[in-house]
């Protein structure tokens, strides 16, 4: 029994001087680290961020400064939100298309003519053109953009051009006299014709507010409705329909009907134009596309997110937005059906 | 002395030389991870700062999101408390986080507790970092990365926290799933759609601005991750074309 005890004895005895050897052999710790030693760490990294900042401030990175300060923040480049602006006001006013319909001109008026020693009425005219349809499409130039303090200025040149119509013109012709009468008798002819849009130039003048709408940035359009003026222009299958409408007819009364120049009445009734307003609504408001999220799911659970913006600041680079965040109250996420 | 007790006595005080060493305290311990650090942070920055000006890092024209350490600590610990049992005999559960976004480096440090099936309790530390920033579904996100742990104080007695630091060691990478998805509580749309006018006469057709959104850099610096997009917009697209273009 003595000689179990003392053998188990030795077997510990070994066992702990083996792990003393180990632990004397193992390298000695290093040091602890002195205060001094962390505080000098923290100001060389501190300064090396500093030094960063100043790189990327030279590097063309301006406005870090003057962003919001917030829990989240969102610097938008200017130079993408022009391109948004342009795309989106180029986009749509190069889908925009200007119809009018079932307009009605009207001309008429007596035609005299030196008849032996006096001036005499041969007849009366009655022009009548009914536009079934006109349609002018708008072609937008590139814009010039401007950023100001919390608004971006927008000018665009914008061309009306490729209009297409049809219409009817009816003229009537109603001789006077037994001499005219006997020359020309009366006249009523209905012809189908066609036309374009004479190409015209507008400038739209404008802006878009920038402010923080909720979660996100908002561009608010504040733009005039644009006048626009639509200039039929008879095409040349409209003007051959005048030709033969006279050409039609016997040698004097073609005399008689050339004093009338349809031509030259048509030109001045459809040269009056018609007016067009675009109305401001054309224009929407533009999100940018980067928002704060106002739920997130975290393990199943979903979580309200209050977002209270702190501001926006619109920079020479960069659009800033900043928002603080508060966490509401959780909620077990419903899978929707 | 009885000659049982001088056998005794050398055992025991071999074993006390040989097992007894002291085990780190919880401050020493931090101020040593405190430097490990700032050491890298140091490394990283001059590194950061030699791609600044070699014109390799280029933040203008990017868009850029910045969160703050203590946003990001709210939205962390959001999803915590988490526990997992490990080697089917501890229980380790998280139960706070602070991140540091310092230096160009996204560290997370989390507090924790294991808990052994005798009732034995222990108060771990986990540091992780965010690794694998994505943009999911137009949310940005990230993973946490559990790269080294410590036990701060324990009631296991040195062997116990050794047998522990073992089991916690051996199953880090199961424990860093405890994490809940780290997301920026930031969306980025895929497009910019614009309602169409139908006023009659004036027709204008909506449209889809489509957008390409790509994640180019990730610095965390300053107390806040900043976090840079390279954005692309167009070409416009009416509302039937985009349609089609699904």
């Amino acid at each position: 029994m003595k000689r179990a005890l003392l053998v188990i004895a030795a077997l510990l005895l070994a066992g702990a001087g083996a792990l003393l050897w180990l632990r004397l052999r193992a390298p000695a710790p290093t040091p602890l680290p002195t205060p001094e030693r962390i505080a000098a760490l923290r100001a060389e990294r501190d300064a090396l961020t500093v030094r960063f900042r100043e790189l990327v401030a030279r590097n063309g990175e301006k406005s870090m400064a003057q962003a919001p300060r917030a829990g989240i923040m969102i610097g938008v480049p200017t130079s993408f939100t022009s391109s948004v602006i342009e795309q989106v006001v180029t986009g749509l006013f190069g889908q925009t298309t200007l119809t009018l319909r079932n307009l009605k001109v009207h001309k008429e008026g007596e035609v005299k003519a030196k008849m032996l020693i006096r001036k005499k009425r041969i007849g009366k005219f009655v022009l009548d053109v009914d536009i079934h349809q006109v349609q002018g499409v708008l072609k937008p130039q590139k814009p010039t953009l401007g950023f100001g303090r919390n608004t971006v200025s927008l000018k665009l040149p914008v061309d009306l051009a490729e209009g297409t119509g049809e219409a009817d013109l009816r003229f009537q012709w109603d001789s006077k006299g037994l001499a005219a009468n006997m020359v020309c008798g009366d006249v009523d002819v209905t012809r189908k014709i066609t036309g374009g849009v004479v190409p015209t130039s507008y400038e739209v003048n404008g802006s878009f507010l920038i402010a923080a709408s909720g979660n996100t940035v908002l561009l608010q359009p504040r733009f005039p409705d644009l006048a626009v003026r639509v200039f039929v222009d008879p095409s040349e299958q409209a003007w051959a329909v005048v030709d033969e409408v006279v050409k039609d007819r016997r040698k004097g009364c073609e005399i008689a009907l050339n004093k009338v120049d349809v031509k030259a009445k048509l030109a001045s009734i459809l040269g009056r134009g018609f007016n067009v307003k675009i109305p401001q609504k054309i224009f929407k408001p533009v999100k940018l596309p980067a928002a704060v999220s106002q739920s997130l799911e975290v393990q199943g659970i979903q979580l309200a997110l209050q977002v209270k913006a702190t501001g926006v600041v619109v920079a020479q680079d960069r659009l800033w937005y900043g928002a603080d965040l508060t966490l509401e109250t959780k909620r077990r996420a419903t899978k929707p059906r | 002395m009885r000659p049982a007790h001088r056998t005794a006595l050398p055992i025991v005080l071999a074993l006390t030389l040989a097992g007894c060493g002291r085990r780190e305290s919880a401050e020493e311990a931090r101020t040593r991870a405190a430097e490990a650090s700032l050491v890298n942070q140091v490394a990283d920055l001059k590194a950061l700062i030699a791609r600044t000006a070699g014109g390799d890092l280029v933040t203008k024209d990017r868009m850029a999101i910045g969160l703050a350490e203590e946003t990001a600590k709210a939205l962390i610990e959001a999803g915590l408390p988490q526990e997992q049992l490990v080697g089917g005999r501890v229980t380790v559960r998280l139960e706070g986080a602070q991140p540091y976004f310092r230096g160009n480096n996204a560290a997370v440090l989390f507090s924790a507790t294991a808990l052994g099936k005798t009732g034995a309790r222990a108060r771990l530390e986990l540091g992780g970092r965010l690794v694998n920033y994505r943009i999911d579904q137009g949310r940005l996100a990230a993973s946490v990365e559990f790269v080294h742990f410590k036990i701060l104080d324990s009631s296991l007695g040195d062997l116990g926290s050794g047998v522990l630091e073992g089991l916690v060691r051996d199953n880090l990478e199961r424990l860093s799933q405890l994490v809940p998805r780290f997301e920026l509580p930031v969306h980025i749309e895929q497009a910019v759609k614009i309602g169409g006018l139908d006023a009659g006469v004036v027709v204008a057709r909506a449209g889809t601005l489509p957008l390409k959104v790509t994640l180019a850099e990730v610095i965390p610096v300053n107390e806040r991750l900043w976090i840079l997009l390279d954005v692309k917009a167009g070409p416009w697209q009416t509302a039937a074309a985009a349609e089609m273009a699904k």
